[in-house]
């Protein structure tokens, strides 16, 4: 871990950068895999006064709230850097790109702050308490 | 000697073929879940969309490949780290198990929404 992080702030540039979010956010998403697993089971912990669509209907509504919202944009950024920092991988690695990786990575953050700013209005209302 | 198997051309190449069917799949559930629904999404609105077996399908696809690219990834991160020969493959066995066994729940999970009770 500690080698990891001197590696990181040895090499830092947009190269390191990118890999220090990849394996964030992907650290976070693997525990949100299991949180929305957790959470979708409610429909399998129905308490004897409820049916099992209550029980899921009322795990749902507990996200509801600012804080809960504030949690979906961040892994909605979560799923898009990783997406487009792994994508930038794949395209270099199968399309023998290399040479283009650092131009790709500007086309990664643009295009990352691009879905992101147009993602923010419809979280907005939710962040504010509507 | 046992050959050493938790490393290696296989992972890595399944890694980046789920990663590219996970860009496609998220899109596709995200949109499933918030956009062509009417909302609050409640347990109503999931039921009707896997009343039809192909989104059963889907749903259970999506659930081994994101397990499948997770646990993967993090052994990834693990092998990163240095671990042993000796400790690399009992954490494969370990993830592996796990993947198999939360797939098995989520199963298990998505059973009510598409009107099976077992």
């Amino acid at each position: 871990m500690r080698g990891w992080l001197r590696d990181v702030f040895l090499n830092l540039g947009p190269s390191a950068i990118s890999h220090a979010l990849m394996r964030l956010t992907g650290l976070a998403l693997v525990v949100y895999l299991f949180l929305h697993i957790w959470t979708v089971g409610a429909v399998r912990r129905t308490a004897a006064t409820r049916t099992p669509a209550e029980s899921f209907d009322a795990a749902l509504r507990a996200y509801d709230t600012p804080a809960g919202h504030l949690v979906e944009f961040l892994l909605l950024a979560c799923v898009v850097v990783h997406a487009l920092c792994g994508l930038r991988i794949v395209v270099a690695d199968w399309f023998g790109l290399t040479r283009s990786q650092r131009g790709m990575l500007w086309g990664v953050a643009a295009a990352g702050a691009a879905i992101l700013a147009v993602a923010v209005p419809f979280f907005l209302p939710h962040l504010v308490g509507r | 000697m046992m050959r050493d198997r938790t490393g290696g051309m296989w992972p890595w190449l399944l890694q980046r073929i789920t990663a590219v069917l996970l860009v496609g799949g998220l899109a596709v559930h995200f949109t499933a879940t918030h956009f062509a629904v009417e909302r609050p999404l409640t347990f109503e609105v999931v039921r009707e969309r896997l009343l039809s077996p192909a989104w059963v399908w889907f749903d259970l696809l999506l659930l081994g490949l994101a397990l499948y690219h997770g646990l993967n990834g993090l052994h990834g991160v693990l092998l990163d780290h240095g671990i042993g020969p000796a400790v690399r493959r009992g954490s494969a066995w370990t993830l592996g198990a796990l993947g198999v066994a939360t797939f098995v729940v989520g199963a298990w999970i998505l059973a009510p929404f598409a009107g099976v009770s077992p």
